[in-house]
């Protein structure tokens, strides 16, 4: 018990000290019954906050570390604002926000890619590709699908930057596809895929004035590349509005806010 | 002084920050930068380590912002939990119990004149030695009551105890301390003899 009230009497003191309350004689006067006790430990813990209290961060060092944190706020909240418009992909009221409608989307069309292309660039191995480039492709392929699965596993957001990644592994999927080789019905499925992910990095980068601009014009270029080799027709305008083809009828003019409103624009083809 | 003291006008920083506010974001990073720099600093002992690993935490700061829930932690001892969580992993990463030693020049402290620098920078070494040597409890204690600045509830919700049982850590830990602070030499003490 006495010991239990020292205790309580020594974090008061230290307390007092690191809010710079009391100085340690001051608490020593305050309780004379303890002093004797207290002196030494209230030192050393005066001596400890001192030294700790003068430490400080490198100059310029605070301020550099801040402006990175700030950037990446930035870019998470435009990636937060570009898919808000888009049905499936903002937050839910009254829960976290979550992103799973994006990530369940792109994986359903890399997915689709994957089942789509494989067989058909299987077809074609003796033509273009050798059996161990069409499996490299796939691979990576399927390798950055999982990436991307188990950062969503983990309950990390989805950035922008791996719009530009999945981008990235549409293009090596197309390498393993021949389009003139492709049967018909397998041009077609292909071709309402990727024009349904030039549709979205369309709206992207129309929507899109942040820093994270270079990494969707970079998978637009990909995917544009993709979509030409298909047959795909698309504008080169300013925003590159959707093909003429796209699914969905024409994309809207953007809001104020830089996005599409009309989010029909941007739904899935059925 | 804790950021505690305004605990109304911290909720509120929070509560913005959770929002997307930027400025908010920013306003509690300069409330907790330097006591998460300082907390990092005061078990790794290295500056650079202390702020590449202050940048990851605010980097998960920013990530998991909008899952904290008061009800679970105050802001503070939610944020040191991630800090020490971040911590046990870059010791995982290095493979060593800790990389404590002689601060490097690289480290910047407060100090009026050469001497007091001096006599700061052996004064630290020597703390941080007896520090790391103490049990792992006593010795997180003591780098978030004394160098992260958190109060004892505070320090009890980071370290999911109870306040009792940290005031007998603090207790423990600050009379292992004592005998490296009283026989610490002192720089102008030095020159008098």
């Amino acid at each position: 018990m006495r010991q239990r009230r020292f205790e309580e009497v020594l974090e008061e003191c230290i307390s007092a000290y690191l809010d710079g309350r009391r100085s340690v004689e001051d608490s020593l006067a305050l309780y004379p019954s303890l002093a004797h006790q207290l002196e030494p430990l209230l030192r050393a813990a005066a001596d400890t906050a001192d030294v700790f209290r003068d430490l400080k961060p490198v100059a310029g060092a605070q301020e550099r570390i801040r402006q990175r944190i700030l950037r990446a706020a930035s870019e998470r909240a435009a990636a937060r604002l570009l898919t808000s418009q888009i049905p499936g992909f903002g937050p839910r009221r009254g829960g976290p926000p979550v992103r799973w409608g994006l990530v369940a989307t792109i994986l359903a069309w890399m997915a689709a890619l994957v089942v789509v292309s494989g067989p058909v660039a299987f077809e074609l191995l003796d033509d273009r590709m050798t059996r161990r480039e069409m499996i490299s492709s796939t691979s990576t392929a399927r390798r950055r699908i999982q990436e991307i699965r188990e950062r969503t596993r983990s309950g990390q957001p989805i950035a922008v930057a791996d719009v530009a990644a999945l981008a990235g592994a549409a293009s090596d999927l197309a390498a393993a596809a021949d389009p003139p080789a492709l049967a018909a019905g397998d041009e077609a499925a292909l071709q309402q895929i990727v024009q349904e992910q030039l549709l979205l990095l369309q709206q992207l980068s129309a929507a899109s004035a942040g820093v994270e601009t270079e990494e969707i014009e970079a998978a637009l270029v990909l995917t544009k590349q993709l979509a030409a080799s298909l047959g795909i027709s698309f504008d080169e305008g300013q925003n590159d509005t959707p093909a003429t083809t796209a699914p969905g009828g024409p994309t809207p003019e953007p809001t104020e806010r830089g996005t599409p409103s009309d989010e029909t624009a941007a739904a899935p083809n059925p | 002084m804790s950021p505690n003291s305004n605990a109304q006008g911290e909720r509120l920083i929070v509560d913005a920050a959770k929002a997307g506010d930027e400025s908010a974001l920013s306003e509690l990073y300069t409330l907790y930068f330097p006591r998460v720099y300082r907390y990092i600093l005061a078990r790794t002992g290295n500056p650079y380590d202390a702020e590449d690993l202050a940048e990851e935490v605010f980097m998960k700061v920013l990530e998991a912002i909008e899952r904290f829930q008061w009800r679970e932690a105050p802001f503070s001892a939610w944020l040191f939990r991630i800090a020490h969580n971040a911590l046990i992993s870059q010791r995982r990463k290095d493979g060593v119990r800790g990389r404590s030693g002689p601060l490097s020049d690289g480290l910047a402290l407060d100090a009026q004149s050469p001497d007091d620098m001096v006599e700061n920078r052996l004064a630290l070494n020597q703390i941080m030695e007896a520090a790391r040597k103490l049990p792992e409890a006593q010795r997180q204690v003591i780098t978030l009551r004394f160098s992260a600045g958190l109060s004892v509830a505070e320090t009890a919700r980071a370290m999911n105890k109870g306040e009792g049982n940290v005031k007998v850590i603090q207790h423990k830990a600050i009379a292992k301390l004592r005998d490296a602070v009283r026989n610490r030499p002192r720089l102008h003490e030095t020159e008098k003899v």
